[in-house]
C-alpha cells in the first residue's frame, strides 16, 4: 500500500514537472521576457527588425512572436515597430539566434527609424482587435503592401477607412484585405471614398506623408426628371471648386457615379462631392474630409 | 497717408475678389436655340454637322489641366459613337474644331455604359454628328439685292449654317433644305439701305419648295412677293 502511494506521488510529480517544463519551453515573447527565459536585442533592419534572442534556460525554448507585438522606440518621436508576421524561434539550451521580423509602422506621424537603430524598449502586445486583424491577414502575405500599413494605422492612429487606399496593392490583394477588415470590424463605417497620400521619396509604405493628393470614390444620386448632372467637389459653403464629371441628359432613376480628383492644391478641411442638376439643385452628396 | 493705404488694400481686395469670381468653375448647358442664335454647326472644313448637345466650361485653366473633367453622354438611339465627335468652339474662325482627346470612348459606371471624353480646358463644347449626305443648295436673291450675312437654321436636323460674305446667291452646304427651316438675312438694296429678315421659314421664302420635295442640289429663287 505504501509502495503504491510512493508510485502514485512519483507519477503525479513527474507529470507536474513535465507540464512545467513544457510550459516554460513554449512561450510568447512577453511571457519569456517577464520570466527571464530569454534575453533579446532588436536592431532596425530593412523591412523590419533583426531580433537576437538568447536562451537563458537549461532547456530548449520555443519562442513565439505573434503578429501584433509592438517594439516601441526609446525616442517616442520615432516609429514603433509592429510585427506583421508571426515567428517561432526554436532555441536549444544556451543558444543565441537571430531572426528577421517583418514589421509595419505603429505611429503614422512618427519619424522613420534609421537602419541599425537598437534602442528599442520591451515589446508590448498591441490592441486585441489589431492582433486579431493581423492574424487574419497573415496568410495573404500583405506585409509590404500599403493597405496592411493603412489598417495598422487605423488601430494605432485612428485613421478612417478613407485612408485605405490600394496604393501598391493590386486589386485582388486590396479586395482581400478589405474583406478581411470588414469581416473583423463590421461596425466601422465605410465613408465611400479613399484618399491617396503622397508617397515618400523612397516609396516606403511605412512613411505617412499626411499630404493628400487624390480622392476617389462613389457618389449616389437620384434623378426625378431628365437633366444634365454635374459631379463637383464643393467647399463647405457649397461653392463649386472642381467640376469632376458632367453627364449629359441623365434620365430618371437612382445612380452611382465614380469620381476622382486631385486635391493637393486644397487646404485640409471638410468638403463634399455633390451631384448637381442643371438648375444647381443637389441630387446627391457625399461629405469628404481631406 | 492712412487713407491711401486703406484705399490700396481695398483695391487689392476687390481685385482678388473679382479674380476669384472669374476663376470660379462653372459648367452650363448650351441648347440648340443658343447655338442657332450665337453659333453655327460648321466643322473646321466648314461642312455642316448635326448638333446633338452642348455645354460650356469655365474655370481655372491650371486646375482643369491637372484635373480634367470627364464628360459622359448617354448613348443616343440610332447614332453610332464612331460618327460622333466632341468639338470645341473656335470664336476666331467661328467653327467647331477638334481638340486633343475629343474622341469619345466607351466607359462604364456599374452596368451602365456611357460615351465619354476628357475636358482639360475651358471653352464651349458640343457633341456633333457627321452628316453623311454631301451637296449644296443655292438660293438666288432677286436682282438689286445682296446678302451681307445669313443664317440657316434647321432644328430637325440640328444644323445651323451661316455666312458673312456679300453675295447674291446664298450657298447652303446641304443637298436639300427643309421648308420648315428658318433663314435670317441682312439684305442690302442697290440704293444702299439695309434690311433684316428674321427667322423666315424657307417654305414661305421659296414657294417652289413644295412642288419638288425630293429635289437635291437645286438652285432656288427667293421671292419676297409672299413675304409680308
Amino acid at each position: 500500500m505504501r509502495n503504491l502511494k510512493i508510485i502514485f506521488l512519483g507519477v503525479v510529480m513527474g507529470l507536474a514537472t513535465s507540464v512545467a517544463f513544457a510550459y516554460a519551453a513554449h512561450v510568447d515573447i512577453g511571457e519569456a521576457l517577464k520570466r527571464n527565459i530569454i534575453r533579446c536585442q532588436a536592431v532596425k533592419a530593412g523591412s523590419g527588425i533583426d531580433l537576437t534572442v538568447s536562451n537563458l534556460l537549461h532547456d530548449s525554448v520555443y519562442l513565439e512572436i505573434g503578429s501584433g507585438w509592438i517594439f516601441p522606440t526609446a525616442d517616442p518621436s520615432m516609429q514603433p515597430q509592429v510585427v506583421s508576421r508571426s515567428h517561432m524561434i526554436c532555441l536549444s539550451e544556451g543558444e543565441e539566434r537571430r531572426a528577421r521580423l517583418l514589421t509595419l509602422c505603429g505611429n503614422a506621424p512618427g519619424r522613420v527609424v534609421p537602419m541599425g537603430y537598437a534602442n528599442f524598449l520591451k515589446p508590448a502586445l498591441g490592441k486585441s482587435e489589431m492582433v486579431a486583424m493581423l492574424r487574419e491577414l497573415e496568410p495573404y502575405k500583405l506585409d509590404r503592401k500599403n493597405i496592411a500599413q493603412s489598417i495598422v494605422w487605423h488601430y494605432t492612429n485612428g485613421h478612417s477607412m478613407a485612408n485605405f487606399h490600394p496604393g501598391n496593392s493590386n486589386m485582388e490583394e486590396y479586395l482581400t484585405a478589405m474583406h478581411v477588415f470588414q469581416v473583423n470590424e463590421p461596425s466601422v463605417v465605410d465613408p465611400g471614398y479613399r484618399i491617396r497620400y503622397r508617397e515618400s521619396t523612397n516609396q516606403d509604405a511605412a512613411v505617412f506623408s499626411g499630404a493628400s493628393e487624390e480622392i476617389e470614390g462613389h457618389v449616389s444620386f437620384k434623378v426625378n426628371e431628365t437633366t444634365n448632372c454635374l459631379v463637383a467637389l464643393l467647399d463647405q459653403q457649397g461653392k463649386v471648386l472642381k467640376p469632376l464629371k458632367y453627364v449629359n441628359e441623365q434620365q430618371p432613376g437612382e445612380f452611382e457615379l465614380s469620381f476622382n480628383s486631385y486635391v493637393f492644391d486644397l487646404p485640409k478641411g471638410n468638403y463634399s462631392v455633390a451631384v448637381l442638376d442643371k438648375n444647381g439643385m443637389t441630387l446627391g452628396e457625399l461629405p469628404v474630409e481631406i | 497717408m492712412n487713407i491711401r493705404i486703406i484705399f490700396s488694400i481695398l483695391l487689392v481686395h476687390v481685385g482678388l475678389q473679382s479674380h476669384s469670381q472669374t476663376n470660379m468653375p462653372c459648367v452650363r448647358e448650351i441648347s440648340f436655340e443658343e447655338v442657332a442664335a450665337r453659333f453655327n454647326t460648321h466643322n473646321d472644313k466648314r461642312a455642316p454637322m448635326t448638333f446633338l448637345s452642348g455645354f460650356s466650361v469655365e474655370g481655372d485653366a491650371k486646375s482643369l489641366t491637372k484635373n480634367p473633367m470627364q464628360v459622359m453622354f448617354n448613348p443616343i438611339a440610332n447614332v453610332q459613337r464612331a460618327d460622333c465627335e466632341l468639338m470645341r468652339w473656335d470664336p476666331v474662325t467661328r467653327v467647331w474644331a477638334k481638340f486633343s482627346g475629343n474622341q469619345l470612348k466607351k466607359s462604364s459606371e456599374g452596368s451602365k455604359m456611357f460615351w465619354s471624353a476628357g475636358i482639360d480646358q475651358s471653352g464651349i463644347f458640343a457633341l456633333m454628328k457627321e452628316i453623311p449626305l454631301h451637296g449644296e443648295t443655292n438660293l438666288h436673291l432677286p436682282e438689286g439685292l445682296t446678302s451681307e450675312e445669313w443664317r440657316y437654321v434647321q432644328p430637325n436636323l440640328g444644323v445651323v449654317c451661316e455666312s458673312y460674305s456679300h453675295c447674291q446667291t446664298l450657298l447652303i452646304p446641304l443637298p436639300a433644305l427643309s421648308p420648315m427651316a428658318q433663314i435670317t438675312m441682312k439684305l442690302r438694296k442697290v440704293g444702299g439701305t439695309v434690311e433684316t429678315i428674321s427667322h423666315m421659314p424657307m417654305g414661305v421664302l421659296v414657294g417652289d419648295f413644295w412642288k419638288k420635295p425630293d429635289a437635291v442640289n437645286q438652285t432656288w429663287d427667293i421671292s419676297f412677293a409672299s413675304v409680308k
